[in-house]
């Protein structure tokens, strides 16, 4: 039924992997789909007053970080995909670009109740192309 | 507005009193004797290490000529312009005299703050280096000290708002104003447009064509600034004795000058010297913290020349050609004076040049304070956080250009202290750090940071 799966990542957010590392992985699985992560990191501006090639690491520096999330879950073939920009807007673009038929995202850790979809999770739900699986945590 | 004018002039005489200018000379004072005013002497070593350049990562050799074209382009600003012509036309020529003294001790402030933030910087979330004052306290002191890094970070991205955005989109305003009759409005909406799309449309392309233009502007500016004090190489004498004299009596209105009390000239003149070289204020540590160099010492050596070319150099000569012209007494002031000074002196050229240059500075310094004050909030609130700083950032320029000039400095002044007062208590705090990385260097002639260049991520 799905041939591509979306796992979007964020490195600094262990909720964005935990339980929906697995879930993927399991639906990739299921489907025999191929599962890709993804993550998206702001632009990094040069500005006149930074020594130049400032920020030229961050996209590898990312990749790695996410390399090793999943290599640490036995997911290290999945490859890794890394966007600059806005959060939902490059998820979304990418999706569609690539032709990702499931996406697969994590619910935010919510204080307040019904808080868990944060902004970029109700944007990639309402504007998304394909299906979208919520992990609640 | 009255109300609120009151107010902040009302912070503005407890933060800018005598106990934050003895706060400012004092520890720059101190670094400066503890350091055996290095900084002063090893002026040379500096240069050359400018002039040798600085290994980038990956990239190759950065060349020389660039390597101080770079830091040209960070120094130079709307403060050498219309600062220096605030400081002269509320403080006289005496202000002059305490500007060089802010570069003076200034050169050891920079030093410290380069060295610390360096030493202590750390790698943020996406692998780029980051430092500041806020680290260095973070880092670098006891954890009951740590307030203070809270504090300078709070500040610091207030504190932005106005020198780095209001007083330049301000400067920019005035000065088309005055030589265009472009409508103040105008300019600002541009300014706006123009930084939202370098900063939000990630268009960098105009933030590197405007870098490539400051060293430019800045040679021309000098070259210009240099040609005035020729036309009146007669009365620069005269103009250095007013300086010295005015530095210690008080002087008498003018013409179009009211007149300043000694206390006018130290305090203008302070204000406005670390409004333009920016020592002390602990915006400058956060960009060299994301330098790729050998280490604290050789990033320090190389800090400290900012704070002498803006000041001993680039001031001096805004400075020397206001008052020498004597357009300092013809009840103009800010970006106008310095216009004025230079239109009288070189009609035709003179005023367009300061215009554009002056709309140039402040343009590049608008999105390089964007920079310090993001890693305030970031300090905070981590890389999520910056989108809704950005937007902020470009709705206060239009408020800053259309805003009247002389609440907008002091609003810009008073936050500027308040961002001073802590980073100055920590470099006090982490002085022995810093003479004891400095010794060490020079004991062993640099050896201690030939084997830890790191290339930056």
């Amino acid at each position: 039924m799905f041939t591509k799966i979306l796992l979007p990542i964020d490195h600094t957010d262990e909720n964005s992997w935990k339980k929906a590392l697995p879930t993927a992985l399991e639906q990739a699985k299921f489907y025999g789909a191929e599962l890709h992560a993804i993550s998206v990191i702001p632009e990094i501006i040069q500005l006149p007053n930074l020594p130049a090639g400032y920020g030229s690491g961050a996209k590898d520096f990312v990749r790695d970080k996410i390399a090793a999330i999943l290599s640490a879950n036995n997911a290290a073939d999945v490859p890794v995909h890394i966007e600059e920009g806005s959060v939902y807007r490059e998820l979304l673009k990418f999706a569609h670009k690539e032709g990702v038929d499931l996406i697969v995202m994590a619910s935010a850790e919510g204080d307040f109740p019904n808080y868990e979809i944060g902004p970029n999770l109700a944007r990639v739900v309402r504007n998304a192309h394909c299906t979208v699986m919520v992990v609640r945590n | 507005m009255e109300a609120l004018d009151n107010i902040v002039g009302a912070i503005n005489g407890v933060v800018w009193g005598p106990l934050m200018l003895v706060l400012i000379l004092g520890v720059g004072f101190f670094l400066q004797v503890g350091l055996k005013f290095m900084p002063i002497l090893r002026l040379g070593t500096g240069f050359s290490l400018l002039f040798k350049g600085r290994s980038n990562q990956g990239e190759g050799q950065i060349s020389p000529f660039n390597a101080l074209m770079t830091s040209l382009s960070a120094t130079i600003g709307t403060g050498n312009i219309a600062g220096v012509a605030t400081a002269i036309f509320l403080g006289g020529p005496g202000a002059l005299f305490w500007m060089w003294m802010t570069a003076l001790v200034g050169m050891a402030t920079k030093y410290a703050e380069a060295v610390l933030a360096v030493k202590y910087r750390e790698t943020d979330e996406l692998g780029n280096f980051v430092g500041g004052p806020m680290y260095y306290i973070k880092n670098g002191l006891a954890s009951h000290w740590h307030w203070l890094g809270w504090a300078f970070a709070l500040f610091g991205a207030i504190a932005a708002f106005g020198i780095g955005n209001g007083v330049q989109a301000n400067g920019v305003a005035h000065v088309l104003e005055a030589n265009f009759e472009l409508n103040r409005s105008v300019t600002g909406v541009v300014l706006m447009v123009l930084t939202a799309a370098v900063i939000l449309g990630g268009i960098t392309r105009i933030g590197a064509v405007a870098g490539k233009l400051v060293p430019f502007m800045a040679i021309s500016y000098i070259i210009a600034g240099l040609l005035v004090l020729l036309i009146h190489a007669g009365a620069i004498v005269e103009t250095l004795e007013l300086v010295f004299t005015y530095a210690f009596t008080p002087h008498a209105a003018q013409g179009g000058f009211a007149g300043a009390a000694v206390w006018a000239a130290i305090r203008f003149g302070v204000a406005r010297g670390v409004f333009s070289n920016e020592a002390g204020l602990g915006s400058a540590p956060i960009a060299h913290a994301a330098a790729s160099t050998k280490g604290p010492v050789n990033q320090g050596l190389v800090a400290m020349l900012g704070t002498f070319i803006d000041t001993i150099i680039v001031c001096s000569i805004t400075g020397l050609a206001i008052i020498a012209s004597g357009a300092w007494t013809s009840g103009e002031s800010g970006a106008g004076l310095t216009s004025l000074a230079f239109e009288t002196s070189l009609p035709g050229v003179g005023g367009y040049l300061i215009a554009i240059s002056l709309s140039i500075f402040a343009f590049t310094t608008i999105l390089g304070w964007s920079f310090y004050g993001e890693k305030c909030v970031g300090f905070f609130f981590g890389y999520r956080a910056l989108m809704p700083y950005r937007i902020l950032w470009i709705v206060m320029i239009y408020f800053g250009a259309t805003a009247d000039l002389g609440f907008i400095w002091l609003l810009a002044d008073t936050l500027n202290a308040m961002m001073a007062i802590p980073n100055l208590i920590a470099l006090a705090l982490l002085s022995p750090i810093v003479f004891k990385l400095t010794r060490e260097f020079f004991a062993s002639n640099g050896a201690t940071e030939e084997g830890e260049s790191r290339p930056a991520e």
